[in-house]
């Protein structure tokens, strides 16, 4: 740490001084105080000039010990509204109103409160620190350097001071731009930036960056939200000179950097920097890199993208960046080559293998957009494609809801409570039993491993006798605790045990009514949390009585009882039931407790979900959401990651879902799981429920990587922790078999459903009807692998069971399906008109999308362009309306399509949508026969437009795919002469 | 073993890392003070801010996500009182700022009577002793973190000698000597 400058007196006293005096008043302290001033007294003279100090402090000594001085902090009361600062003096400044605010500390607009200069800034204030003594002498020192820094693309530090003694201000450029890469994608009046002028632009960053290199200043914290472009297109650096300063090769932390102390934005950082090693000029390139990477690819070069942190850091540690071209989302072709290599070598996790400065970096980009070589050389080795890894390791979150719902309230709320009701003393008691309780956890004291914090609450419990045997009501109280913060923690069974004591205890004798009611409470939020829904409602009737009947002092207990009740209503599948409880608590807590109250924003959620369940289509709901979402953000000081806030979150991205906005809504969704991922932990049940809830909106949608990473996940994560014949298990093994079902994996597929089929056989729920419709499921996987006799048994067997979808067209186009497979395409054509008469005069679009993708691959098998045509034409419409990503089924259609253009003899229009589909497989899976399919077709089209060799590398790459299918159809592809 | 990102840091500020501090306030500032300021936007709350509790549940909710582990108490806790300290008094100056002008408050001894003055000599008393914490630490370092776990922590004299690695009858003495300084030099400022 830096020296601090010491004063001349401090306290009265001279530091130098000080030495002496505490020895003298450890002495005076072991004495009675009535000894005291005799002892002062007799001091000798060399003590002479502490005596007064002495005296007046020990003076003091009886008043500081009998008062419990600064034993406590004193409470202060919030004004919320950050606005309340606007219009304050800052040093020569005038706070205009806040920009943003974060872990460093906050910004403003601001102007000379003396109207000087017209120009405003954006005022830095950062956090208060500790240590800041002798900070003017450090920052004057700083400011001259960083104020050097000009240049027309990095934000100027135009000043820097301290205002009233202690308040560290930079006073910044106000810039009006936005961020690099969404101005790449989206510029003003202007269609998205191709790769030329993204570079071009990005060069404006680079050259800027190498400016302040040659000013021994390193930015150290580069990444797009840094880069502001305003609306002429002129690139800004943010930030910059908040950097450290350069002495030689190695980073000394600037004192400007310790005040405002910025957190380390991972997913730009350099390895050396996340291994915690010397910054350097280096690091800069590699973050320029990413930047650069991600604005010419559309991604980053190692993804998050579920992984733990510790996942992601191994990963940018030890694995090279997957080529640019290989991943780009589109401009692929441009990116081959030159580009593929320059950021190759600004992304090497070895800095000295990479760009050693900004400008050489700046330079070969130049050299590539001119045309000429660049410096860089490509590695030796190939790099494979970066594939998303699959989470291993480890859904009692009911609807998600619940479970959020307790966490959310359970810690916070307990120990509010026990200062609300505890008078001090006794509120320092239970402070001080708590704080035992951690001290018994010391894995120093213990032999072994540490105790886990649920082991430490279940073993504070049992001390709980011990050390309050006289006590009985406080005794109930930390029961209570304890308990609640167990349910916290999610550890179920032992929050159940803990609060049925409490219960048994306070009833018994001296027990509080009060007390007892609150434990009845919370154990019905436990049952509740376990979906024990016989105990709940053996429980709840009572206990909304007692409840009621002491609502007048106790309104929340009410509230939470109330919310109870509904959630059994929900898990029980009475959601009628379920809404008037929800409304009553959220009217009750609305108006006793005030909207931000804990109890009140849990019972605001809970009544939107209530309602959610029970109403058909959500849609209308959407409103009433983004109400419940800014209430909830309003309570947590804008804090998207608080629990209430993931809560409202997670019901409002269902609701999303419904109301037409496929993509907004899992974008959305996207980001819940990453917080949840944050908050519980990233194999969280609650987490596992909120990818599921979107699960299905996922697969139409066709990222079906995704779905599978995210399927596999679910399953990861629930395996371990619920009961595999519980409705959650089984919606989450039935997507992830959909999900390899619509990735044409089918073996897999099938080999998850035959277990499930045998699963439902087993549980005699209502599952005659369920076996049928797996039946009838499975005779779909057996028709695409060609195992046709087991289809159709399997098939009729189903049919004769039952099936309860309550799609009247399902079944025939699982029949025109099997048709189509075994190669009798007449007979998919009658079962596809069967289907869309069932289907009705106004079938939903989803459903008249399945019938007319069927009908096009059907007819184009019969070289019927004609009739093909309409269909999958309306098909492609409707999977570009719906913002479809490419996938699978996409592709086949696509094939379908080009299939018509060689029909009609028009070859190279077929081309394009084959090497769509072709390059789609060929990232995805190679290897799988759909992809041999693809090839073949194209080769075909290629043949026909006069490119027989390449043709021929094409028909070569499927042969070996195609002989080994089993579909006699794909078989007899290979045979079939050059005319369809 | 790559060790969890906060007990990591830990680590290196116990080993005197600067950067490694800053990392662990910058990780933990956000959500002590968002749970400050919920605490505190409660109606009915009760007349002292418990932060030893609001410190005790960021320590569980860091623990629960797997990024610092249960044998770190102490030490989080004790890098935690100095971000609650940063917290609180930051919590202040945005109210402090309201009332400028308005003339010091001398504040006096007794903090029972502080309470019932209402926040204003509240927010005062923390302000005081946030800068007598800055003149107490350049005369000895050690009282000067003792005081801020205390006072801004709400930490128990066991769990600061634990985390000092000192004795609690030490920890006790240096509590009193500090607060005799302080007292001296609170009471002297107007």
């Amino acid at each position: 740490m830096h020296s601090v400058k010491k004063p001349d007196v401090l306290f009265g006293v001279d530091p130098g001084d000080w030495p002496g005096l505490d020895r003298l008043l450890d002495a005076a302290l072991d004495l009675p105080p009535e000894q005291r001033e005799a002892w002062l007294a007799s001091l000798g003279p060399e003590h002479a000039k502490l005596v007064p100090a002495l005296r007046d402090m020990l003076s003091r000594a009886p008043q500081v010990q009998a008062n419990s001085f600064l034993a406590t902090l004193p409470s202060i009361e919030l004004h919320t509204s950050p606005a309340s600062r606007a219009g304050e003096l800052v040093g020569p400044w005038r706070l205009v109103r806040e920009l943003g605010s974060g872990g460093m500390g906050s910004v403003w607009y601001a102007e000379r409160a003396d109207g000087l200069l017209q120009r405003p800034v954006a005022l830095k204030l950062p956090h208060t620190i500790a240590n800041w003594r002798g900070l003017a002498e450090r920052m004057a020192r700083e400011r001259n350097i960083l104020a050097a820094l000009t240049h027309p693309h990095i934000a100027r530090l135009y000043d820097a001071g301290i205002a009233n003694g202690n308040v560290p201000w930079l006073a910044i450029e106000y810039i009006e731009g936005r961020p690099i890469d969404e101005y790449c994608d989206s510029p003003p009046g202007r269609a998205a930036l191709p790769v030329r002028d993204r570079i071009r632009l990005f060069l404006q960053v680079a050259q800027a960056v190498a400016y302040a290199h040659g000013k021994l200043v390193v930015h150290r914290d580069l990444k797009p939200a840094n880069v502001l472009v305003t609306h002429e297109g002129e690139a800004r650096l943010l930030d910059f000179g908040i950097g450290a300063l350069l002495e030689g090769e190695v980073a000394h932390e600037s004192p400007l950097t310790e005040i405002t102390g910025r957190a380390l934005t991972l997913e730009y950082a350099a390895p050396e920097q996340i291994a915690g090693g010397d910054y350097t000029v280096m690091s800069d390139v590699y973050s320029l890199g990413v930047i650069l990477y991600e604005l010419l690819t559309g991604r980053r070069p190692h993804l998050r993208d579920g992984a733990t942190r510790q996942g992601f850091e191994r990963a940018v540690l030890s694995a090279p960046p997957p080529l640019a071209s290989e991943v780009a989302a589109r401009n692929a072709p441009a990116l081959r080559g030159d580009l593929d290599v320059i950021l190759n070598k600004a992304l090497k996790i070895n800095p000295a293998e990479r760009y050693q400065t900004a400008n050489a970096l700046a330079e070969d980009l130049a050299r590539h957009l001119d045309g000429r070589p660049v410096l860089a050389q490509p590695d030796s080795t190939r790099y494979r494609l970066g594939k998303f890894i699959g989470r291993h390791k480890l859904g009692v979150a009911a609807t998600g809801i619940v479970a959020l719902a307790i966490v959310a309230g359970a810690i916070v709320a307990v120990w509010q409570a026990r200062v609300a009701i505890a008078e001090r003393d006794r509120a320092e008691e239970v402070k001080r039993f708590i704080a035992d309780v951690f001290e018994e956890a010391d894995p120093y004291r213990q032999s072994g491993k540490p105790l886990s914090a649920a082991e430490l609450l279940r073993n504070a419990e049992k001390g709980i006798d011990a050390r309050f045997a006289g006590r009985p009501a406080l005794r109930t109280e930390l029961r209570t605790v304890v308990a609640a913060s167990l349910l916290g923690l999610a550890d179920l069974p032992a929050a159940e045990a803990a609060a049925l004591r409490a219960i048994e205890e306070s009833r018994g004798a001296g027990g509080d009514a009060v007390a007892t009611l609150r434990a009845r409470v919370l154990l019905a939020e436990i049952y509740a949390a376990e979906r024990n829904n016989d105990k709940l409602r053996t429980v709840i009737e009572p206990l909304l009585a007692d409840a009621r009947a002491a609502a007048g002092e106790h309104p929340e207990l009410l509230v939470r009882a109330l919310r109870a009740r509904s959630d059994l209503a929900i898990e029980e599948d009475r959601f009628d039931e379920s809404v008037p409880p929800a409304r009553e608590a959220w009217e009750l807590a609305r108006e006793r407790l005030g909207k931000y109250d804990p109890a009140a924003l849990a019972a605001s959620a809970a009544y939107l979900e209530a309602r959610y369940f029970s109403m058909k289509s959500s849609a209308p709901l959407l409103p009433d959401a983004n109400n419940a979402l800014k209430l909830a953000l309003e309570a947590s000081n804008g804090n998207e990651d608080s629990p209430r806030v993931l809560q409202v979150r997670d019901i409002r991205v269902r609701i999303l879902g419904e109301s037409g906005d496929l993509r907004k809504a899992l974008a959305e969704s996207d980001r819940l799981i990453e917080a949840l991922a944050r908050a519980f932990g990233p194999d969280s049940p609650a987490v596992a429920q909120a990818i599921l809830n979107t699960g299905f909106e996922r697969l139409r949608l066709g990222d079906i990587p995704k779905c599978l990473d995210y399927s596999q996940r679910v399953l990861d994560i629930l395996g371990p922790r619920i009961d595999h014949d519980s409705g959650e298990y089984f919606n989450a093994v039935g997507w992830r078999w959909r999900t390899l079902a619509a990735a044409n994996r089918f073996p897999e597929a099938l080999e998850i459903l035959t277990q499930v089929e045998e699963d439902t056989r087993r549980l005699s729920r209502e599952a005659i009807r369920g076996v049928g419709e797996i039946m009838v499921l499975r005779s779909a996987l057996l028709a695409h692998l060609g195992r046709f006799k087991e289809a159709h048994d399997a098939y009729d067997a189903g049919t004769r069971l039952g099936v309860g979808i309550n799609a009247p067209d399902w079944i025939h186009r699982v029949r025109a399906l099997i048709a189509r497979r075994e190669g009798d395409y007449p007979a998919a054509i009658e079962s596809l008109k069967v289907a869309a008469e069932k289907a009705g005069p106004e079938p939903d679009e989803r459903t008249r999308y399945s019938i007319g993708f069927e009908f096009a691959q059907s007819y184009v098998e019969l070289a019927d362009a004609a009739a093909a045509d309409p269909y999958s034409q309306a098909a492609e419409k409707y999977l570009r309306e719906l913002g479809a990503v490419m996938h699978p089924q996409y592709t086949e259609l696509l094939v379908a399509q080009a299939r018509t253009h060689l029909l009609r003899r028009a070859p190279r229009e077929a081309l394009p949508l084959l090497e769509r589909a072709d390059a789609y497989w060929r990232g995805f899976d190679p290897d799988n026969r759909s992809a041999a399919v693809t090839a073949y077709w194209l080769g075909r089209a290629q043949m026909e437009s006069g490119d027989p060799a390449s043709a021929r590398r094409n028909f070569a790459r499927a042969a070996p795919i195609l002989a080994a299918s089993p579909l006699p159809v794909e078989r007899a592809l290979l045979r079939a002469p050059s005319t369809n | 073993m790559v060790p969890a990102p906060l007990t990591d840091l830990i680590r290196r500020a116990q080993d005197g890392d600067a950067q490694a501090l800053r990392g662990l306030f910058d990780a933990t500032y956000d959500d002590l003070c968002r749970a400050a300021r919920i605490r505190l936007n409660r109606v009915g709350r009760g007349p002292f801010l418990d932060t030893a509790a609001l410190v005790h549940e960021s320590f569980l909710r860091f623990v629960n996500s797997g990024q610092v582990g249960f044998e770190d108490r102490q030490h989080f806790m004790k890098y935690a009182s100095r971000v609650m300290r940063s917290v609180i008094v930051d919590l202040v100056r945005n109210n402090l700022a309201e009332r400028r002008g308005a003339g010091a408050v001398h504040v006096p001894f007794d903090t029972g009577l502080n309470e019932s003055l209402g926040d204003d000599a509240g927010g005062q008393e923390i302000m005081r002793v946030h800068e007598g914490l800055e003149e107490l630490g350049a005369l000895n370092p050690r009282m000067a973190q003792i005081v801020e776990m205390r006072y801004f922590g709400g930490m128990t004299e066991r769990e600061i000698a634990d985390a000092l690695d000192i004795g609690e009858r030490t920890v006790r003495r240096e509590w009193e000597k500090a607060r005799l300084l302080l007292a001296n030099a609170l009471s002297e400022k107007t």
